[in-house]
This record gives structure tokens, C-alpha cells and sequence, in this order.
């Protein structure tokens, strides 16, 4: 090979005079034995015969055809083709605050055959915008919750969150009565509850106001929507968990591994911002159930609890549950020193 | 000119080669161990690629690990490159003149170090082009990483053409000339400052990390870096003087001894006011600095550790100060590695893990590397003592005098 | 595509005070030291631009978010939604709010009451039936035995009226329809009835959109038993697993 290559480029030491090239025939019938040739000479400008040359052309056209169609497609299979096209479109998509709506639909076009491809499941994946006029904000009663997990279950479920790692938004801490602070509450209890001389704390992603996590995003894959939801890019996230490091509340998630959910377990109901399937090397968190709550509905762990103990709503509606909760209960947060403003307050009956 | 740039760069590139890869038989060994090693971390990184982070010993709670500690320590090692430019440079003190591309060469080996750390701890490598300016999305100035990614780049850059416009036109038979390499050389003194500035703010601007976020953390890195690279700086001088006929002064490795031992003291004065500030009035804030020096809650993986950490700093700091011994060279060395190793587990591991142990909700998982990640981690030191060795290789001859372009007759015009 | 100023504008402030620094760096022939001066105090001043220039209004005026957030109200409280399609098959009726709150619904109970209208089968007293002695044969719910408050606070006779048996009564006498037991309940429990209509006590149903549709006290409470009973938690928490695969 290393031969071949020295026939065609020239040497680090031989002189290449114009003169040599401009007194030189366009085609010349033979090489002039009499002149140096150069190695461009030698085997570019040789005599060939027709035959010889139609055979060449046909030759590099069949290996040319056969490594352009090759590298689109390494594989014969036209799903897998489709599939390889669809990916390759995925990979080079850009961050998704700076796409139209037309390259909105696309993706989620896209992500939708991707996963029927995969489980001939049919997704229904919105990217509804936030609706004008809303500030959601949730209240805890810690009075009433009682430690039953219903919400971690149903918000697992939602989600579509990792079974592997047992992947869970949502926290619940039992503490001892006496001591408010979550240094001495345990957060794997396993027994009949609510347990004598006990409280229950369930912690999440509280959608700061003024979130530290969004500040730290090298590539700004995570940033908080109009209507308060602190969202992430799972496409544009590259992985380095600096907002991991920099929530006070431990409420971001990463996807150490490739996530997996059984199959008959995934919800449907997708919103890009939200529950759909993410990959691993990405981070995730509660979004306060985006695929819901932009339809209307309440989270699924506000849904699921059956003590009432959460309560969600619009914080610009003056006649909301959760305008009534601050206005009339005596409401505080965690770490409010911090100045992240979370909007997620805590109170007791 | 008479002779044209790219025909010299050429003889240029292919001396470098050949002083690369011929040498004695301890050089190959050197060299092929450090190959071996490296492959071994391919193996374990592509281990990781294909099964995700969950390989090493990260999760959740501990979310930065053996990867990022590094990384942190090695940003200082790179900035103290700075101790030697500076003396030379704006001291104008030409007892380090014959080190600074040394030290040079160093940075560049450390800073290559650093971005193979940082790359190898990202959850998805293959969307890094996500972070390049105007091509992907750039949070800067808010973010922090975003600044390091600037000033890490600038300065391997930078510590990357300085020295080789000196070397080329050494090697071209001419004289590098001030006027071209001396602004730059300024900026990378204030530049040294800052990279090491920028990722002790990574930490200290993290409200969610009461360990990390005091106004001392920037100083402290500062101190460290100024005792720890330099140390590895002397033992690297040592073996220079010892394996090759480049001579380095014995005023160069007493003056830049000196400049660690005020390094060290200035180092120990901080790690005092932190253990004072820490414990003499404990609060919840103060769970981080007990779970590193005597565990919570019987969770004391680190405990035997930051001791170790801190007598051989102790002794190592003694030692130097005292005149006798930073002057006997054969003590020197040794004291230098203890001082080394005790900022690489003080900066490394003892500034990082306990960051996160409790959680900011107060919950306690320890961190143990697993094999993936030691096996990366000295991939990547025996990378950075690989590309360190193959610039020395490449510089010393043309700092001696011995590899120079020698035209020949027939060279292309 | 984009172009970068755009991306800039959107995402990051990026001050245009940097590009002036840098440029009077580069082209200045001040000394090296000045040089190592205005580089550093450049850098300074560029680092403080990296501090929060995108505070709320309320960091401004130092007032407590949630003190500000109960000042705003929105053209649109449901955002233009509505919850009216997760609510059928509910059935509801309204509700004034207790104190002085606006109406709001609650979902009926009545026909999830089996034994509903009582009258079917009361068509004579309890006293009266109580009198028949033993050869009145126990039927039905007779086995309801009350846990509710002490034998001094409260019998049957305390929330059912002894005829008119498809009512409730207050502790006047006043009847109260059986979709609207919160007025008997708070009449004891004042507290949760009144946390009841603000929002903080009971179930929402459908969403968080109006109508705003709530469960009655008995559609969580058994009235004659209305304590929570122990149960296990329905998951186990963990820490992350650790091991590989």
C-alpha cells in the first residue's frame, strides 16, 4: 500500500519544476523515456486502451454505487434503514427552546415510530406549550399523610421511570415527633403505618422560582417553563450532573444505566418535556406530571393519594385550593433560607 | 526565508517522531507499560460506554466521584506550571529559564488529563459537540462549567503554541522572539490563576453543598495547586537530571522548593481555618466536615484517609521548612512525594465524596470506585505521563542544541 | 438555523463589556504587569456578570415569594382548560363555601348509599321498631355498630332523625340531606369542615382546571367509623441499587 502511495504523491525530495509539466502533452501516446517522469506521470498519464479504461470506470462506479449505499445503510433490512435514518435525524436535532413547531411535530413524529418500531406500541406524545395565565404550586399536609407510597407508585407508573435502579421522584420520610428537620427522619421504613409518635415527608422536585439547577447547565438543557415547571431536554442533555450537584432538595435523577420499564407498564401519554422514555447518560426529575397537568388534570401523585394530604393548582387563581392553603394555613418550605423559592409549601392542619 | 515553513515543519514533525520512539531499552519499557495501562483503561472505558455510568461506584446520592476528584486535583497541577513561568518570566529570574518549558509541558500533559476526565464521567459523550459555541447551546456566563470549558481550552492552547513557537524556531536555527511570545506568556500567568479560580467556583457557587460553598475554597485550591504541582514538578526535574545530560540547576529546584514549602504553610494555615470554622461551634452545616474526619452515623469510610492525608501533609511541610532537609536533595524527593500524594487525596477525594455524604436530605450512601473507574482513572495518569514524557523527548534535544533542521540541497523553494 | 446572536439573546447575557476588555488587553503597550492588573480586575468584572442577573421582581423588592404570588390573579385561572372530561359519570351538586367562600360542587353520594332511600324499609320509627323486642328479625345494616366519639357524645339518634329516616338532622332538629352531610359533620368538626371547602381538607376530583369537584365527608369517612385504619405502605422505598446489573 505504502508503495502505491509513493507512486502517486510526490516525493519529499524530487524537484518539480513547472517546466516539467507545461512542455508535456495533454495525452501523451506513450511516456517520453527521454524526460524524468514524475510519479503523476508514471501512473496517471499512462496510455490506456479503451477497453481497458470503459472497464476501470465500470469497476469504480460498481465499488463507488456499493460504498455510498453501504455506509447509509449497513444493514439490507429497510426498517432497520428507516430506523438508522431516524436515529441520524435524532442525533443532529438541535435544543428544542430553538425549534419551530414544525420541527417540534417532526421529532415527536419521530420518537413515535422509533418506539412502535421497537414494542408495535402506538405512543400519543404531546408537546402542548404552557397554557397563558397558570403558576402551578403544590401544598403538603403533613397532617394527613399517613406513609401509604400511593403516590410514589402511581408517579412510577406515570412516568414511565427506571424499574432496574428502582428509580423514585418522589421521597417519604417518616419522622420521629419532636424533631421537624429531615436529618433524623428515615426514608426506609417498611411497616404498618402511620406508626405511633410519627410524621410523614414526602419531598420532590419543588420547581423553584429561581431554580440553582438551570444556572449550572453547561448547555442549557434544563430551564423552567412559563408556567413554573422546571423542564429538561432529555436529547440535548450531555450527561455531566452538575445540576445533580447543585439541588438542595436531591430532586434530580440520572439514568446511571439504560432505563427500563416492562413493556406492558409503559403509559402512553407522553409530553416531550415529560414521561417519555428517556435513554441512559441522561437526567430526569418530577415535572409535576407535564402530560397531565397541561391537559387540566392533577398529578398523579395528588391523584393517588387517598388521604388528600396534596394539594395542586394554579397559584394566579385566587379561588384555587392551593391560594386558599397559603392564604389561610400556616405554610413554610424547606430550606427557604437559600433563596431558591420553591413552589412547594408544607403545612399542618 | 529560504527555506519554506512546511518543509521544516515536516523535518520538524518526523525529528519529533524519531525522537519519540528510539531510545534505551528502560525508556521502552517505561513506555510500553504505560501503553498496557492505557489500553486496560480502553477496555474498562468501553466497558462503561456500552452499559452506562452504572458501572462505576456513582449514583444519586454520590454523584461525582474518583473521575471528578481527579480532575479537580489535576486542574491545580496544570496551573502551577504558572510558578515557573512567572519567576522567569516577569521576575525575570533566569534560574528557572531551563525548566519553564518543562513546567510548560507539564500543564499540557495535566490539562489533557483533565479533559479525559471530564469526558470519561459524562453521561452521554456523544452529545458533547452540544456544548460548542454557536454550533450547540453555550450557558455562559451563568454557568460555571461553561467558564471552565473556556479557560481550560485557552490555556492547554496556550501552554501548547508558546512552547512550540520557541521550540520551532529553535529548531528552525532562529530565535523565538519576544515581542511575539511574551504577551502571551503574561496572559497565561494571570490565565493560570484563573483556571484554577474558575473550578474551585464550580463548587463554591453550589448553595445545595454547605461542604463546598464558603468563601475559602478558591484560596485554599489556589494554595494547593501552588504546593502540589510544583512538588510533582521537582521529582519530574529530578528524573530529568537523572536520565538525560539537560542540566537543571540546583538554584532552580531550591528556589522552586521554597516557593512549595510557603505554598504548603499557607496551606495548612487554611485547612486550620476550616477545621476551626467546622468544629468549633458544629452545625448541620457541619455534617460534611464530620462525615470526612471522624464518619457519621458509623460511616467512616474516609476517616483513615484525610488523617493520612493530613500528617504526611504536616510532616512533608515541616520538612521543607526546615533549611537542612529542602536542601539535601536526596530528602527533597521523598518529602515532595508525600506532599503530592497528601494534596491528591485532600483535593481529590476529601473535597469531593464529602460533598454529598449526607444528601441535601440528609441521607448517608458512601462511595466505594469500582474497578472501571480505578482501571480508567490510571489509564488516564499513565496518558498524561505518556504525552508528558513524549514532550520532553521532543523539546530537550532542541533545547540542547542537538535537534536542529539542517537544510538540504535539494528542498523544495 | 438560528444564528448565534439569537442563541445568545435566548439563553445567556453575554455582556458586552468582555469584548471591550479584551480588546484594550490585546492592543494595549501598557507594562506587563498593568497587563497582569487589567487582565485580573477584567476578569472580575466579567465573573460578577456570571452572578444572577435574572432574579425575579420579587428579589428586588425583598418581599417574600409567597406573600407576592397571593397578590397575582390571571385572566384565564384554568389556563383554557377544563376538567369536564375526567368528570363524567360524576355526579355533582353545588355548594356554597363555608365561611364565605365562592360555590364549588361536590360529587354526589346518595346513589352509592346501597340502602338509599331508608324510607323503603323505615317506614315505622326505630323506637317504634325497637319496641317489637325479639321477634323483629335483624336486618340489613343493624350489625353498624358506632365508633365515633363516646356513648355521653353521640347515638344513631344524634345524625338520624327517628322518622323522616331519608334525611339527617342537625343538632336542632334542622333536616340536612345526605349529599350534604358537611353541614352535620361541621357541626363538631367546624375546623375541617371550613378546610374542607377552602381546599386543604378531603379528595379534588377530575383535576386542578375548574369545575372544581370535590368528594363528600362520607365519600372517604365511614360516618360510624370514620377513623383511618393502619395499613402497609403500598411500596417498600430503597436506596439506589448499587450492584452492577
Amino acid at each position: 500500500m505504502f508503495s502505491f502511495l509513493e507512486k502517486i504523491l510526490p516525493k519529499r525530495r524530487i524537484k518539480q519544476s513547472e517546466a516539467s509539466l507545461s512542455m508535456k502533452p495533454a495525452f501523451p501516446d506513450e511516456p517520453d523515456s527521454t524526460q524524468k517522469t514524475t510519479g503523476y506521470e508514471q501512473v496517471l498519464n499512462q496510455k490506456q486502451s479503451r477497453r481497458k479504461a470503459m472497464g476501470t470506470i465500470f469497476k469504480g462506479l460498481t465499488a463507488g454505487t456499493a460504498l455510498a449505499s453501504s455506509s447509509c445503510s449497513p444493514f439490507m433490512d429497510a426498517e432497520k434503514r428507516e430506523e438508522a435514518e431516524l436515529q441520524w435525524d435524532e442525533y443532529f436535532k438541535g435544543h428544542y427552546k430553538l425549534m419551530t413547531d414544525q420541527e417540534k411535530e417532526e421529532t415527536v413524529q419521530r420518537l413515535t415510530r422509533l418506539h412502535a418500531m421497537k414494542t408495535q406500541q402506538q405512543l400519543s406524545m404531546s408537546y402542548t406549550p404552557a397554557k397563558k395565565g397558570v403558576l402551578f404550586g403544590y401544598a403538603f399536609n403533613i397532617s394527613k399523610c399517613r406513609g401509604y407510597m400511593d403516590c410514589v407508585n402511581a408517579c412510577v407508573k406515570e412516568n414511565n421511570q427506571d424499574r432496574k435502579s428502582k428509580m423514585q421522584y418522589i421521597k417519604i420520610f417518616e419522622n420521629k415527633k419532636g424533631s421537624m428537620g429531615l436529618e433524623t427522619a428515615d426514608s426506609n421504613y417498611f411497616h404498618e403505618v402511620p406508626a405511633e409518635g410519627h410524621f410523614y415527608m414526602g419531598t420532590q422536585c419543588f420547581q423553584c422560582e429561581n431554580p440553582p439547577c438551570t444556572k449550572v447547565c453547561p448547555v442549557s438543557a434544563t430551564w423552567k417553563e412559563p408556567d413554573g415547571i422546571v423542564v429538561i431536554d432529555y436529547d440535548w442533555c450531555i450527561g455531566c450532573r452538575y445540576c445533580e450537584a447543585a439541588c438542595p432538595y436531591w430532586a434530580r435523577r440520572f439514568n446511571w444505566g439504560e432505563p427500563q420499564v416492562p413493556q406492558e407498564e409503559v403509559n402512553p401519554n407522553q409530553h416531550y418535556l415529560g414521561n417519555r422514555m428517556r435513554k441512559k447518560g441522561v437526567m430526569e426529575k418530577c415535572t409535576f406530571c407535564i402530560q397531565r397537568t397541561r391537559t387540566g388534570k392533577n398529578p398523579a401523585c395528588a391523584e393517588a393519594c387517598p388521604t388528600g394530604a396534596r394539594i395542586f393548582g394554579n397559584l394566579l387563581d385566587p379561588n384555587s385550593e392551593i391560594r386558599w392553603v397559603l392564604a389561610n394555613k400556616k405554610v413554610f418550605r424547606l430550606k427557604e433560607e437559600l433563596g431558591t423559592e420553591p413552589k412547594f409549601w408544607y403545612f399542618m392542619d | 526565508m529560504s527555506t519554506s515553513k512546511s518543509t521544516i515543519l515536516k523535518s520538524f514533525l518526523l525529528d519529533a517522531l524519531n525522537a519519540v520512539t528510539k531510545g534505551g531499552i528502560r525508556y521502552h519499557i517505561w513506555m510500553g507499560s504505560l501503553t498496557l495501562i492505557m489500553l486496560f483503561g480502553a477496555y474498562a472505558y468501553s466497558i462503561q460506554l456500552e452499559y452506562g455510568l452504572q458501572v462505576t461506584g456513582m449514583n444519586d446520592h454520590v454523584s461525582w466521584g474518583l473521575y471528578i476528584s481527579n480532575f479537580t486535583f489535576l486542574v491545580g497541577v496544570a496551573a502551577a506550571a504558572v510558578m515557573l513561568v512567572l519567576p522567569t518570566y516577569i521576575l525575570k529570574d533566569m534560574d528557572f529559564s531551563k525548566a519553564v518549558l518543562i513546567g510548560e509541558g507539564m500543564a499540557v500533559s495535566a490539562l489533557i488529563m483533565c479533559l479525559s476526565f471530564v469526558t470519561v464521567d459524562m453521561g452521554g459523550p456523544a452529545r458533547l459537540w452540544h456544548i460548542i459555541p454557536g454550533i450547540g447551546v453555550f450557558n455562559w456566563p451563568q454557568s460555571m462549567l461553561a467558564w471552565d470549558v473556556l479557560v481550560l481550552n485557552g490555556y492547554l492552547i496556550l501552554n501548547l503554541l508558546i512552547p512550540f513557537y520557541i521550540l520551532f524556531t529553535r529548531y528552525s536555527n532562529k530565535t523565538p522572539e519576544k515581542k511575539y511570545y511574551v504577551p502571551f506568556v503574561i496572559l497565561s500567568v494571570g490565565w493560570a490563576f484563573g483556571i484554577h479560580l474558575v473550578t474551585a467556583f464550580l463548587y463554591a457557587g453550589l448553595i445545595a453543598k454547605p461542604f463546598w460553598n464558603s468563601s475559602l475554597l478558591g484560596p485554599r485550591f489556589l494554595a494547593s495547586a501552588f504546593a502540589g504541582g510544583p512538588a510533582l514538578m521537582i521529582i519530574t526535574l529530578g528524573v530529568i537530571r537523572k536520565f538525560t545530560i539537560y542540566d537543571i540547576k540546583d538554584e532552580t529546584i531550591n528556589k522552586l522548593a521554597l516557593i512549595i514549602t510557603v505554598a504548603a504553610q499557607i496551606n495548612l494555615v487554611m485547612l486550620g481555618s476550616e477545621i476551626f470554622k467546622e468544629f468549633y461551634a458544629p452545625t448541620e452545616h457541619s455534617a460534611s466536615a464530620m462525615y470526612l474526619f471522624f464518619g457519621l452515623h458509623g460511616h467512616n469510610a474516609l476517616v483513615p484517609w484525610i488523617w493520612t492525608a493530613i500528617v504526611l501533609n504536616i510532616i512533608a511541610t515541616v520538612c521543607l521548612t526546615l533549611h537542612p532537609v529542602r536542601s539535601n536533595l536526596n530528602l527533597l524527593f521523598p518529602v515532595c512525594g508525600l506532599l503530592f500524594l497528601a494534596i491528591w487525596i485532600e483535593k481529590g477525594m476529601g473535597l469531593i465524596i464529602p460533598g454529598f455524604i449526607p444528601s441535601p436530605l440528609g441521607e448517608i450512601v458512601e462511595y466505594t470506585p469500582s474497578w472501571v473507574e480505578i482501571s480508567i482513572t490510571t489509564g488516564i495518569w499513565a496518558l498524561g505521563a505518556f504525552v508528558f514524557t513524549i514532550l520532553i523527548r521532543v523539546a530537550i534535544p532542541i533545547e540542547l542544541g542537538h535537534s536542529r533542521y539542517i537544510p538540504q540541497p535539494d528542498d523544495r523553494i | 438555523m438560528t444564528s448565534i446572536k439569537n442563541i445568545n439573546m435566548i439563553m445567556t447575557d453575554c455582556p458586552a463589556l468582555l469584548k471591550n476588555w479584551m480588546g484594550y488587553i490585546i492592543h494595549i503597550r501598557a507594562t506587563k504587569l498593568m497587563q497582569v492588573k487589567f487582565l485580573s480586575f477584567g476578569l472580575l468584572t466579567v465573573f460578577l456578570f456570571a452572578c444572577d442577573t435574572q432574579a425575579p421582581e420579587e428579589h428586588v423588592k425583598h418581599e417574600p415569594f409567597t406573600l407576592l404570588i397571593q397578590k397575582k390573579s390571571s385572566e384565564t385561572p384554568s389556563g383554557g382548560l377544563t376538567t369536564e372530561p375526567y368528570l363524567r359519570g360524576i355526579q355533582r351538586e353545588q355548594v356554597q363555601g363555608i365561611p364565605d367562600r365562592s360555590t364549588f360542587f361536590l360529587a354526589e353520594r346518595v346513589s352509592k348509599i346501597t340502602h338509599y332511600p331508608c324510607g323503603e324499609c323505615h317506614t315505622r320509627t326505630v323506637s317504634e321498631l325497637k319496641k317489637l323486642g325479639s321477634s323483629y328479625a335483624p336486618k340489613a345494616h343493624w350489625d353498624i355498630s358506632l365508633q365515633h366519639a363516646s356513648k355521653d357524645l353521640m347515638n344513631c339518634q344524634t345524625c338520624h332523625p327517628n322518622s323522616r329516616m331519608n334525611t339527617l338532622h342537625s343538632l336542632q332538629g334542622a333536616p340536612i340531606e345526605f349529599n350534604h352531610a358537611y353541614q352535620l359533620c361541621g357541626q363538631c368538626h367546624f375546623q375541617q369542615a371550613r378546610d374542607w371547602s377552602g381546599g386543604a381538607h378531603g379528595k379534588r376530583l377530575g383535576g386542578w382546571a375548574s369545575p372544581r369537584v370535590i368528594k363528600n365527608c362520607t365519600g372517604c369517612h365511614n360516618a360510624h367509623n370514620p377513623r383511618l385504619e393502619k395499613r402497609w405502605p403500598s411500596r417498600a422505598s430503597s436506596l439506589p441499587n448499587l450492584t452492577l446489573e
